[in-house]
């Protein structure tokens, strides 16, 4: 691929955004901007040939971790949101010539290498997709050749989240009012987000999509039900749909938090018996992948929702 | 099939399959934490005795995860020294789960999260000493990490939140790193598989890559100067998450250190680069001991001296590509006796908090008569951390000065003598407190057994372990780097 005038154009602003966003002095543009950092991050991912990474650097990027900072935002009072800048003083300056003097080095480095080296693993992924059991290489060598790191990916998001209930979150709902119009936004919105990712989910077996970008978006239906239907005063969320309110508490969620990692290690496990760890019987791996996809879709919606209820669910500090 | 084939085909699951299943089905029934905790922490102990007798009689192991051979899928690896880390990570986190209980106990029952983090973390260490594929080691190194915080959070209060935050951040540093690192390497020789990079790598790409991932290893081992989050974290937590952090959360990354410089990077560039090791190591020994002097609380104390032991194994690095299999031998047997006489200080110190109500050096006065039990232990650790025979940091000193000897490097010698001296300082200062003659009211009644016979079974086995020394430095080099005899040199 050559570079064309866009790249320099993407190029380019993403520095400025970077700048602009680290010296700014009101933290709520600073969060703004990194929200627009992150999709024209996934615009440059696309621009690589990566579309996987693209939609999971929209998702979560952008997406769920300006929702974060957003309301991590929220809770700060009124004196910790105007800050000298995020970066500031003789320290940051060091730092900042340090790194790029890193930088240019590992550049100079990347520009010597073997130009046949290019390209990795790609050639053996081809070769060996047709035994893989699915169509997309990026989900064969998450899901089959690699599944090991995946499977262990998904401990640490268990753990993640474990952490945040550790801190005193899961409470859930913002507290904030809500109008008609996003109540009924929301309850157009929320069946459609759990549909697309349905279809990324399947879709994930042979083109980009899959059980990240599939659990980023049941997350964001989960984050807008929490939003627009608070908790009443049982602490359970008031009206919505039943079934939101059952799976968001409680066992139920521990078990959707976990069903992930579990259905993953009990596949691992189960195969140990005839094969290595992880190696699925020749025909089942298809569906076996399809089956850990589906259940982890599931927790790393679960997990990313309380990640972010973890953070806005709290009623202290600068919350209405 | 006779039980050495079916260990050699279910190791992989029997380190990780326990630990992980346990510590999932405890984060969603809470209630059955304690009983899983115990459970697991036991077969988890008996795994690995059983490995280390595997390995011994049959050699190291190997097993592709997926069924795929590396470089498309991720190669495990069971040799001497790791299945040794195997081991001594599965004592201490026993010997921890057994002292958990009443340790907890004198607040009611362990905070929620503690078992499921506990049993991670177990999990993460064994995975960690096993893998053989250097991006599968950065899940491990955030699996390890993120499981440690977690347990840091649960000392409670503000100081033990601010040293999680301050862990967390320096522990994400570094594992970015060790990420740009992997990247770089994948980048210039198509591969993450250590054995495959040891054999293809060369070129500037290896010598950068090694640095940045030598970098955030700096940053998780806690060496000298990027040590300070070191003493606030493994002070603060509950002492049985102390003694696991201490013992072996930060080894593992020395581990890793010793894998990519002695394994991956050729000698030219190790001889080049590892003098860096032994300056910060030197540092560390010393900079770790003056500050365990001045310490006023026991823990902080014992974390200190982690800073300092921690010396000794950066300062044998450097030392290691020419001495070979002494060396070698000595760091292995230097890291195991360290880890469990660590665990059973920080157990131990677990105890008199509870007992006392605090942890002031200068308050102990008449411990022995109060706690004669976990007074042992601490005469027992410090006999290994000082170096005295017949322990088992009296052996890997020694191989350590042989070696030093040998090469003519006099500065490494000066710091393990230096170093051992002050040792016996930070360690007397305690021990003196203890026997001196303060406490009239004779023994505490009502402390449990079981609080302190784990702690006493590590020390003892850390001072067990000089006596088994020749055996364990040859299990240390099965499949390494090295040939050799370990001890050859060594008649006093």
């Amino acid at each position: 691929m050559t570079a064309s005038a866009l790249d320099f154009v993407l190029a380019g602003g993403l520095v400025a955004l970077g700048a602009v966003l680290l010296f700014s002095h009101d933290l709520f543009r600073s969060l703004v901007l990194f929200v627009v950092y992150g999709l024209l991050m996934a615009v440059v991912w696309v621009r690589l040939g990566a579309p996987d990474l693209a939609l999971a650097e929209a998702a979560v990027g952008a997406g769920v971790t300006g929702a974060l900072m957003l309301a991590a935002w929220h809770r700060l009072p009124a004196a910790g949101r105007r800050a000298e800048g995020v970066v500031s003083g003789p320290w940051a300056l060091l730092s900042g010539v340090a790194l790029a003097g890193v930088a240019a080095a590992l550049i100079g480095v990347l520009a010597g290498l073997d130009a046949q080296r290019e390209g990795g693993l790609q050639q053996q992924v081809l070769a060996r997709l047709p035994e893989s059991g699915v169509e997309s290489p990026v989900t064969a060598v998450l899901l089959n050749f690699r599944g090991y790191d995946t499977f262990l990916e998904l401990g640490v998001l268990l753990l993640a989240a474990l952490l945040v209930r550790l801190g005193g979150g899961a409470d859930f709902g913002l507290g904030a009012k809500s109008s008609s119009v996003l109540r009924g936004l929301a309850d157009w919105l929320a069946p459609l987000l759990v549909l697309t990712a349905g279809y990324l989910l399947w879709r994930g077996g042979h083109a980009p999509g899959g059980a990240f970008q599939a659990g980023a978006l049941l997350a964001g239906a989960g984050i807008l039900l929490a939003l627009v239907y608070p908790p009443g005063a049982d602490g359970r969320p008031a009206g919505g749909p039943r079934a939101f309110a059952r799976w968001t508490q409680g066992l139920r969620l521990r078990g959707l938090l976990s069903a992930g990692f579990l259905v993953f290690l009990g596949v691992a496990l189960a195969l140990l018996v005839g094969g290595n760890l992880l190696q699925y019987p020749a025909g089942w791996a298809g569906a076996l992948i399809l089956l850990i996809e589906a259940a982890a879709a599931l927790s790393i919606g679960a997990a990313l929702l309380v990640l972010f209820m973890g953070v806005a669910g709290g009623r202290e500090a600068g919350a209405p | 099939m006779n039980p050495g084939d079916w260990l050699a085909h279910w190791w992989p699951g029997l380190l990780l399959g326990p630990a992980l299943l346990g510590g999932a089905l405890a984060f969603v029934w809470p209630r059955l934490g304690f009983a899983l905790g115990q459970g697991v922490a036991l077969l988890n102990a008996l795994a690995a005795v059983l490995l280390v007798w595997r390995v011994a009689v049959g050699g190291p192991l190997a097993h592709a995860a997926g069924g795929w051979p590396a470089p498309l899928g991720i190669g495990l690896r069971l040799d001497g020294l790791a299945v040794l880390m195997v081991l001594a990570a599965a004592l201490v986190a026993w010997a921890g789960a057994l002292n958990a209980r009443s340790y907890f106990r004198a607040h009611g029952q362990a905070p929620e999260g503690f078992w499921p983090l506990w049993l991670f973390l177990m999990a993460a260490l064994n995975g960690l000493f096993i893998s053989a594929d250097l991006f599968n080691l950065y899940v491990m190194l955030e699996l390890t990490g993120l499981a440690a915080v977690g347990l840091v959070v649960l000392g409670g209060g503000t100081d033990s939140l601010a040293a999680a935050l301050r862990y967390l951040l320096v522990g994400l540093g570094g594992s970015l790193c060790y990420l740009l690192g992997v990247g770089l390497m994948y980048g210039a020789y198509g591969t993450v598989d250590l054995p495959l990079l040891a054999s293809q790598a060369s070129g500037p790409a290896l010598g950068a890559a090694l640095a940045l991932m030598t970098a955030g290893l700096f940053f998780k081992a806690g060496i000298f100067p990027f040590h300070f989050w070191l003493p606030p974290a493994h002070g603060g937590a509950p002492a049985p998450v102390s003694a696991m952090l201490s013992a072996l959360v930060v080894e593992a990354a020395f581990y890793l250190l010793m894998r990519l410089w002695l394994e991956l990077a050729p000698l030219s560039l190790a001889e080049l680069a590892l003098p860096v090791s032994g300056v910060l190591g030197s540092a560390a020994v010393v900079w770790g001991a003056v500050n365990a002097l001045r310490a006023e609380r026991l823990k902080l104390m014992i974390a200190y001296s982690t800073v300092s032991q921690l010396g000794y194994l950066f300062l044998a690095l450097p030392l290691m590509p020419l001495a070979g299999a002494a060396i070698w031998s000595g760091a292995a047997l230097l890291v195991l006796s360290h880890a469990l006489a660590k665990g059973a200080l920080f157990l131990g110190a677990g105890t008199v908090l509870n007992v006392v109500g605090h942890d002031r050096i200068r308050g102990l006065n008449g411990l022995a008569q109060r706690l004669p039990l976990t007074v042992a232990v601490f005469v027992l650790a410090a006999v290994s951390l000082i170096g005295l025979p017949p322990s088992g940091g009296f052996l890997a000193k020694w191989l350590l000065l042989n070696g030093a000897i040998a090469q003519g490097q006099w500065w490494a010698v000066a710091v393990l003598l230096v170093g051992s001296v002050l040792a016996g300082a930070y360690m007397f200062r305690v021990l003196g407190r203890c026997f001196t003659y303060g406490h009239t009211g004779g023994r505490e009644p009502g402390v449990a057994l079981a609080a302190q016979w784990p702690a006493f079974g590590l020390a003892a086995a850390a001072v067990a372990l000089g006596l088994a020394g020749s055996w364990v430095g040859a299990l240390a080099l099965a499949g390494s780097p090295f040939e050799g005899d370990a001890l050859l040199g060594v008649a006093p």
